[in-house]
């Protein structure tokens, strides 16, 4: 088999060390971030499925004058500050207005609400009454820890782009073997690690994608500071001006008033000039002044560079083109922000981008579980004291029961939102201490386990069997059968089918796959005493100091 | 099989190498990227390029760090880049 030329041997041990430390303390951090990410990219419909105000039929021409005035007699808003306004449409059939009111005489504060469609009540956002797909998308990026959650998903994005680069030059020289042996031998223990390369390599370009986005939302103070402070003076104004031209036009307080506006007209007009793209969102500023700006959020969700921002003066309705980003005639600095948030958030090419994104980002689950494996399997001998071991053992074991139990505790939160009555005060509290406390109790159970396999056997077994509740307890919760669903609310029903499929595969893996030894992985110094005692090892002959050309590269 | 021991550095040196990695790096992939940004015409391009690449840059020098057997020899690449830079930019 032909070997790529590798690294020297100095520098491989130390990349290989950096690569195993920088691997091993993100681990489980990054596990976590991959498979609540992975399920943050259905959160839409997510949110369709625990949410009953969501389910009803889209209405379309919903009238935009009327939902903002019935929202402004209850909010009385300030409209100087910009105010977004989001339309029905498919998949969101709530008509939402985020804006300000005036808190005093000198402050504002900002407020949300919605009205549902089908009975015109209003509810405020601040008191959500179910949150899992909120929950779930928190948690990929850790906003459940405060002020440093954010900051800590950063980095642990940019030591996920430093074990990847690391990874793929220390395995480079054995790659095309590894693919090799990958796909014709059948042994499991060399699968195992052959998969943590080759799934590596297949996955890369995934991977480095979202290492370096993933980065950016997390880190992205870090970029802009310097540049801020030493190019301009500290002023972020002058930067946002950089990438959106609409910051040049600005609203006064002081203009005169102007009344006769009609969100309904000019909506129509802008849909009219853009047939083939969706408005999901505007944004108005000083509405209700003669100034008054519209900002129109129009995307096809085709292509990454689709999307598109109009800017106009509400009064005449025109489009200003000198300050608005056309779609398909975007200058390079004002895409690089939309071709980030587009392939982190895979908000192009449809389901099919998000079920690829969903497989590769579960293949990626695997790499960071099997590499953790490979680092125990590497230091379980003779050559570290048995304390050691032992620890190696343990830290392992709390890795595993960590990220293994995520999928029997996503089952529970489902679950949860549906068991948990909705008219219940404050029962988002509720559902998320479920979710968490089943989470930490999960894991704790599975420190009794000590062995890997059943570990994962166990959860996939318990997860297997809450995954397949969870469509049942939508049924008989909601009577939105999947039959049911699957013609008037589809997103409700791809939510279910995912739990049947999900838990099917999970108890076909635990019944007819996965099989449990019946050794511990725990080191047993009395059993290997007496195993060492009943067969002598022959001395060995001595041998050189391990070869210096060729490091064995498999762990 | 883990990383031979012989090869790693230790002591003082990986703390220096740590440092000159997440610390040094960081400044040296920044400054690079602002002294860009000053002489570029169009400094906007290279502030939103600096968005992706800075953290390229950042992850590479880190890794150069680790390739680099002696510590002082990293932290006089990286600090000659930043003060390469800090000429372009305050100059």
């Amino acid at each position: 088999m032909k070997k790529l030329k590798g690294l020297g041997n100095r520098t491989y041990n130390v990349l290989f060390h950096t690569h195993t430390v920088a691997g091993i303390v993100i681990s489980f951090a990054l596990f976590v971030i991959f498979y609540a990410g992975a399920y943050s990219l259905f959160r839409h419909q997510v949110n369709e499925w625990e949410s009953p105000d969501r389910r009803q039929p889209v209405v379309e021409n919903f009238d935009i004058d009327a939902g903002l005035k019935m929202i402004d007699s209850v909010y009385n808003l300030n409209y100087h500050p910009i105010t977004n306004i989001y339309v029905p449409h498919e998949g969101s059939p709530l008509f939402m207005v985020y804006g300000a009111y005036n808190d005093t005489d000198t402050t504002t504060k900002r407020m949300g609400a919605y009205i549902s469609p089908q009975d015109m009540s209003i509810t405020d956002t601040k008191e959500p009454r179910t949150t899992v797909g909120d929950t779930i998308y928190f948690l990929h990026y850790f906003r459940q820890i405060p002020t440093v959650g954010l900051y800590i998903s950063g980095l642990v994005a940019l030591f996920f782009l430093f074990a990847i680069v690391t990874g793929l030059l220390i395995h480079w020289r054995n790659l095309l073997t590894k693919f090799y042996a990958f796909l014709r031998e059948g042994k499991w223990k060399m699968i195992w690690t052959n998969a943590h390369t080759v799934l590596g390599v297949i996955g890369l370009p995934f991977q480095v994608a979202y290492a370096i986005t993933g980065a950016f939302f997390g880190l992205l103070s870090l970029i802009l500071l310097p540049t801020v402070f030493l190019l301009y003076d500290g002023d972020t104004q002058k930067v946002f001006a950089k990438v959106n031209p609409a910051s040049a036009l600005t609203v006064s307080e002081d203009a005169p008033d102007y009344e006769h506006f009609s969100i309904n007209e000019l909506y129509a007009n802008v849909q009219a000039q853009y047939p083939d793209y969706h408005i999901h969102r505007i944004a108005v500023q000083n509405y209700g002044k003669e100034d008054a700006l519209a900002t129109w959020n129009i995307d096809d969700e085709k292509g990454i560079t689709s999307s598109g921002t109009l800017i106009m003066r509400m009064k005449d309705g025109k489009i200003l083109e000198e300050y608005s980003i056309l779609p398909g005639k975007k200058t390079y600095t004002y895409s690089v922000i939309d071709y980030i948030s587009k392939l982190h958030f895979a908000s192009f090419g449809g389901m099919i981008i998000k079920v690829l994104y969903f497989i590769l980002a579960m293949i990626t689950c695997f790499m960071i579980i099997s590499g953790v494996l490979i680092w125990r399997k590497a230091r379980d001998n003779k050559r570290y004291t048995f304390k050691q071991r032992l620890f190696h053992h343990r830290v392992t074991k709390a890795y595993l029961a960590i990220c293994l139990s995520m999928y029997p505790a996503f089952a529970i939160i489902f679950l949860a939102n549906k068991l948990v009555p909705m008219d219940l005060a404050g029962r988002v509290g509720v559902v998320n201490t479920i979710f968490f406390l089943s989470w930490l109790a999960l894991t704790l159970v599975g420190l009794l386990w000590n062995k890997y396999a059943q570990q994962n056997r166990n959860y996939l077994l318990l997860g297997g069997a809450l995954s397949l509740l969870v469509p049942i307890a939508n049924g008989v919760m909601t009577g939105a059968w999947i039959w049911n669903s699957w013609t008037s609310y589809p997103s409700v029903a791809y939510v279910d089918i995912f739990w049947i499929g999900a838990g099917l595969t999970a108890l076909y893996l635990s019944f007819f796959v996965l099989k449990v030894k019946a050794e511990s992985d725990k080191p047993n110094l009395a059993l290997e005493q007496q195993q060492a005692k009943k067969k002598p090892v022959k001395a060995k002959p001595a041998t050189k100091p391990e070869t210096e050309k060729e490091p064995v590269l498999n762990p | 099989m883990p990383a031979k021991a012989k090869y790693l550095s230790s002591g003082w040196r990986r703390t220096s190498k740590i440092f000159a990695a997440i610390f040094g790096a960081y400044a040296a992939s920044m400054s690079f990227h602002t002294a860009l940004a000053k002489v570029a015409t169009n400094d906007a391009t290279v502030l939103l390029t600096a968005t992706y690449t800075g953290f390229s840059l950042w992850v590479g020098l880190m890794i150069m760090v680790y390739m680099i057997e002696k510590a002082w020899i990293s932290w006089a690449i990286l600090l000659s880049i930043c003060g390469f830079s800090a000429l372009l930019i305050f100059l």
